[in-house]
């Protein structure tokens, strides 16, 4: 029993904050003159979707195409539980929490995958093609990005991660990290600058061109949750989570998540859109080396600096 | 009441991983296939979950997913038939029985001698209406009821030359590309299929002059064909049509017992094999059109099995068992008590100590090998660039060239 209420209360969590996502990211689109229209937007257009037609294409694959959203769900909703508001305020609480938020993210991309693959159509499978390699691409400088603050605080324990960044944050002295970081989250959920695989007029629409209705609602809201879940990690991993003085810690670490993901977005507005294979390039030419880099540095810094190890 | 949820876990679990196994050899998607080893890895995952091996369990996961996930990719690229449809289409219209991939299974014996071995049935006529089975006409032409041009059905007689020239045949063509003639066999120099063999070519000239509609010939051929054919639909035909070709022409093997009830499509398929012209004038007609050694080629390429694995399997069997006498020979508990440490830092530690020089050694070879990717790729990169650059500047010069003169005109 106790096991169902904190994932369904983990799930109401993550619903709050999906929407929160997309008031931000109307926001972001619309500018701050048209407050109201943010709010309002995201509603209209999950309501648009729940009425529309639950298409199915004539040759789909019969499973795949209906279990693919499901099993994005089920992944995030996964990733979410060790996901920590508070000190103890966490779903599920194993010793390698880190690992297991960077492990479950494979599964994630097999859910696109199958989603492009089960359409049984062409700019299906180039999609899938798309997203499939830069998804598995861009899981490499986000791990190698994740190992600068596990390095410093000596464990993959999200709370202890945190606790570690008691005195100072790590975004001041990994500041190569937070930016690996932050560019693959934006890739690793199709956010602006890295959206082709989901190419509007190109690919119409990418891994999800033939899904309409209530399971392309599933799959936008699986997006944004995911990249609400990065944020979050961002800041257990950066920002040190919780921390801050006078207001309640939950409210600190929504704060900051919710701060974070809008500078994201707004930055990434301002960035030109990359091509497929100038993204690939961006991945292992620039940022997987910048990677290695930032975990020299790092434990460099960790040898040195007192308060380090 | 805690063991038992346990015990139904992992029970559910293996449970998972067997089938997922199974369904992994028996599919004839390569992708399924791949979705199939990811989901049993998945679930050896949950076993060790289990057994309170976090570690392991995300590290099998990782790795193991993350490396299907890069094997899907590439047959997703890189293969012909990653869907299995091509596969999945033979075995639906030739009415192979049996489970998915293991119904394709390796011909028995050995491969028969290159001669042919079989008399071959004479027949009284070359050519026939693709429509009208009963016409029959020694000569090319047009059917009397429909106005159909004729196709060959089989060769006749003058037997001893016909089968000289089985054995001699030293002209090669493109299944595809008949203007393709080559002395030698090999690929085709326009799409890369094997070459097949024809073996009188003033037949084979003569029939491609009188067909000019081949292609409807052989969808017309898939009409008379008595069974599911008929619904097939053009694309599935077309496919179908390309994988016989592919793979050396003809029909797949059956085994004996499969032989009754396939014979009316066998022969629907040798017209329709025939009616490209390419092998009906072989001497031997065991019904596909082919002789046994190439029957037995074609069969060898189409099985999704091996020859070795009935070993594989008795080996997989024995080692099983090993297995399990070994679990229950020994003692257990092995060590008294759980694990007194953190896994995770006693892996780190271990790593930072003990075994400190590999793994630094590791790092390093996988840095260096990262760092020489990237050379390579920028140097690359820098000669096609420069071969752009170049012919960007003949160009231009040309234009330029261009101008002058038109300027000086």
């Amino acid at each position: 029993m106790n096991i169902i209420l904190t994932v369904l209360l983990v799930w109401l969590g993550v619903c709050i904050g999906t929407y929160c996502i997309a008031v931000i990211q109307q926001l972001v689109l619309l500018g701050p003159r048209r407050v109201g229209a943010a709010f309002v937007l995201p509603i209209s257009f999950a309501l648009m979707l729940l009425q529309q037609e639950n298409l199915v294409p004539r040759k789909a694959d019969y499973f795949l195409f209906r279990s693919a959203p499901f099993i994005a769900l089920v992944v995030v909703a996964m990733i979410a539980l060790v996901v920590p508001l508070a000190p103890n305020l966490i779903g599920f609480n194993p010793s390698i929490g880190l690992f297991y938020f960077i492990v479950l993210l494979s599964p994630f991309v097999v859910a696109l995958m199958n989603a492009g693959w089960s359409q049984n159509s062409k700019e299906g499978v180039f999609s899938t093609l798309r997203a499939a390699a830069h998804l598995i691409s861009y899981e490499v400088p986000i791990g190698f990005a994740a190992i600068g603050p596990v390095m410093a605080a000596q464990s993959l324990s999200t709370q202890q991660i945190v606790q570690s960044q008691a005195g100072l944050w790590y975004v001041v002295w990994q500041p190569l990290g937070l930016v690996i970081y932050l560019v693959s989250s934006l890739f690793v959920t199709f956010r602006h600058p890295f959206d082709s695989p989901m190419g509007g007029s190109e690919l119409e629409g990418g891994v999800f061109a033939e899904y309409s209705g209530t399971r392309l609602l599933l799959f936008k809201i699986v997006l944004d949750a995911m990249f609400l879940l990065l944020m979050s990690m961002g800041v257990l991993l950066f920002f040190g989570g919780w921390q801050g003085p006078i207001l309640p810690p939950t409210l600190w670490f929504i704060l900051k998540t919710l701060a974070l993901a809008a500078i994201v977005l707004w930055i990434g507005r301002f960035l030109p859109r990359l091509r497929s294979d100038q993204m690939l390039t961006l991945c292992w030419k620039i940022l997987l080396p910048a990677s290695l880099l930032n975990i020299t540095l790092v434990g460099i810094l960790t040898l040195i600096l007192p308060g380090g190890s | 009441m805690n063991g038992l949820i346990e015990w139904v876990i992992f029970i559910a679990l293996s449970a998972v991983v067997l089938i997922m196994a199974a369904s992994m050899i028996l599919t004839m998607s390569m992708y399924r296939a791949g979705l199939a080893l990811m989901a049993s890895f998945v679930a050896l995952a949950g076993l060790f979950i289990l057994l309170d091996a976090d570690l392991i369990a995300a590290i099998q996961i990782m790795m193991n997913v993350g490396g299907m996930l890069v094997m899907v990719l590439f047959m997703v690229m890189m293969m012909m038939d990653p869907g299995g449809e091509m596969m999945w289409s033979m075995k639906r219209d030739m009415h192979i029985p049996g489970p998915g991939a293991f119904s394709m299974h390796m011909p028995r014996g050995e491969p028969p001698e290159d001669e042919p071995t079989t008399k071959k049935t004479a027949q009284p006529t070359d050519w026939t209406c693709p429509m009208h089975a009963e016409v029959n006409s020694p000569d090319p032409g047009t059917c009397p009821t429909c106005g159909m041009t004729l196709i060959p059905c089989a060769k006749t007689d003058n037997g001893q030359d016909d089968r000289d020239s089985t054995a001699q045949a030293s002209i090669y063509t493109c299944p595809m590309h008949p203007e393709v003639r080559e002395h030698a066999p090999g690929t085709c120099p326009k799409c890369g299929m094997t070459l097949l063999p024809v073996n009188d070519t003033a037949q084979y000239d003569a029939a491609n002059e009188q067909q000019g509609m081949e292609m409807e010939a052989v969808h017309a051929d898939a009409m008379a064909i008595p069974h599911e054919m008929k619904q097939m639909d053009g694309d599935s035909d077309h496919t179908m049509a390309m994988e016989m070709h592919d793979d050396g022409m003809g029909t797949m093997d059956m085994s004996e017992h499969d032989m009754s009830n396939m014979d009316t499509n066998m022969s629907g398929l040798a017209m329709s094999t025939s009616s490209s012209d390419l092998d009906m004038s072989s001497g031997d007609m065991n019904m596909s059109g082919m002789t046994p050694r190439q029957n037995y080629h074609m069969m060898v390429d189409m099985a999704m099995s091996t020859a070795q694995l009935p070993w594989a399997i008795a080996l997989g069997i024995a080692s099983a068992l090993l297995l399990i006498v070994l679990i229950l020979q020994t003692p257990w508990p092995l060590a008294a008590g759980g694990p007194t440490q953190d896994a995770t830092t006693a892996v780190g530690e271990l790593l930072l100590s003990r075994y400190m020089i590999g793994f630094e050694g590791a790092a390093f070879l996988i840095l260096a090998g990262i760092a020489g990717a990237v050379l390579f790729a920028r140097r690359e990169r820098s000669t096609t660039v420069q071969q752009c650059e170049q012919k960007d500047r003949q160009n231009t010069v040309e234009t330029n060239a261009s101008e002058k003169t038109e300027a000086e005109q």
